[in-house]
């Protein structure tokens, strides 16, 4: 239950779409089951909320009308191909992003934090922490749909 | 959560553009970004779209995935593997009350065997062998991959016996022939007297003053089994403050079930008091009474 409510909350922070949302991590579990994967204990979340921030971000790069219009071209759900933008994200926010900043994307998106306790963590405002997760999310964005 | 087309722009608009919007908008869209979910309406939702899909694995491995009660997947993936080493729980005060065998079910076909064990279980695993510290412990076997028995008897997952988790006194597992096999054994065993327990009490914690930037994966809290005298962080493995899948206290609590633990934690140049002050608190929440702090 813990697991699925952080994906979801990731896949928000994304998508902003609960459909969507709801679908990648479905798709998810699905992958898994059909594989047949192995999780274990000590680090299945962190595979769980990379899966679905990777899904996400790669379902943004299918979005061909991003705005204004729930159209967008189906992702290829093709998980054994991956792409290798995808895990240059790690590399990418490493070298694009302050110190702090790279702290709170790996809290939302690696620990599943929500915005709470994240202000906690870091001791600031949870407005603050929406401004550099926004900043993050942005360059991120711009980089993945080139 | 309701999405219309005007509410996803401004979601949007409010991360490229955050200044334009006040501090209760903001808070607002945190809100409804991290509220629960109904996990029961998502169950249902996804039984009715997928009802009439054959190819589909069965709805119970789902369900169980999905609301994640002790979630178990077994692959078939290198043996060394296969025997999901599951935690259970090392809070619990033991594992005698549970039954030592369960059969995990896909549909209706049994894919699998759950063993569950107690402290003072000799585990013989290939060449390492040793005897379990943890209060309760859980080994799952693949029936596909794995052939399982019982005091020499091969163990018919339809029709498990009904033993404690305390009736086992030890399991050899291993590789033969290409398959791999669990000897589970309960009647009485001679255990060496040199045999080891399988918890090293002694660790070393090295707390950072700034975040690597080139870590894979970054924190400000290491660990590293036994006591070292190192603080770079490379020496180390990741570990978190407060984080689920990863935390310094699964690494505490372990440590504090053996009386003669030892923990050393490396204090490196600049750690705020802060942090200083959260770890003493976190060693004493976990029961870790013996422990050092080493400045650098």
């Amino acid at each position: 239950m813990q697991h699925y409510a952080k994906m979801l909350r990731v896949a928000r922070t994304i998508l902003y779409d609960e459909q969507e949302s709801e679908d990648v991590v479905s798709d998810i579990f699905e992958h898994l089951l059909h594989k047949q994967t192995v999780l274990i204990p000590d680090t299945e979340e962190r595979y769980l909320l990379t899966s679905v921030r990777n899904q996400c971000f790669k379902r943004l790069r299918h979005v061909s009308v991003p705005l204004g219009s729930s159209s967008y071209t189906e992702p290829t759900d093709n998980y054994d191909v991956e792409d290798n933008r995808l895990i240059d994200i790690d590399e990418f926010v490493a070298s694009h992003l302050s110190v702090q900043e790279q702290r709170i994307f790996h809290l939302r998106f690696n620990d599943g934090y929500s915005y709470e306790e994240i202000a906690v963590d870091e001791n600031i405002s949870r407005v603050a922490v929406w401004k550099h997760l926004s900043h993050a999310l942005n360059i991120i964005r711009q980089q993945f749909k080139k | 959560m309701q999405t219309p087309d005007k509410k996803k722009l401004m979601f949007l608009d409010m991360q490229e553009h955050p200044e334009k919007y006040s501090e209760e908008q903001i808070e607002a869209m945190m809100d409804e970004l991290d509220q629960m979910p109904d996990i029961g309406t998502a169950w249902q939702k996804f039984e009715q779209n997928n009802h009439q899909n054959a190819s589909l694995p069965s709805r119970n491995w789902w369900k169980a995935a999905a609301t994640f009660i002790g979630i178990l997947m077994i692959s078939g993936i290198a043996f060394a593997a296969v025997h999901i080493l599951s935690p259970s729980n090392t809070k619990n005060a033991d594992n005698s009350e549970q039954k030592m065998l369960t059969a995990v079910h896909d549909g209706d076909a049994i894919v699998a065997i759950v063993v569950n064990f107690c402290k003072g279980t000799w585990i013989q695993n290939g060449d390492d062998s040793y005897i379990e510290e943890h209060p309760a412990y859980s080994f799952g076997f693949r029936l596909k991959s794995t052939t399982v028995k019982l005091d020499g008897m091969e163990l018919d997952a339809h029709m498990l016996p009904n033993l404690p988790a305390s009736a086992l006194k030890k399991m050899e597992i291993g590789r033969k022939d290409g398959r791999g096999f669990a000897n589970l054994i309960t009647t009485p065993v001679k255990i060496p007297a040199n045999l080891k327990g399988n918890i090293n009490p002694e660790l070393t914690i090295l707390l950072t003053s700034v975040v690597p930037q080139n870590a894979t994966a970054r924190s400000s809290i290491y660990v590293k089994r036994g006591l070292h005298e190192g603080f770079d962080w490379k020496e180390y493995q990741y570990t978190s403050w407060s984080g689920q899948a990863e935390n310094v206290r699964k690494y505490l609590e372990e440590v504090a079930i053996s009386k003669k633990h030892h923990v050393r934690i490396n204090i490196c140049k600049g750690v705020s008091n802060k942090h200083i002050d959260r770890i003493k608190k976190i060693m004493e929440e976990c029961n870790v009474t013996n422990y050092e702090l080493i400045q650098q």
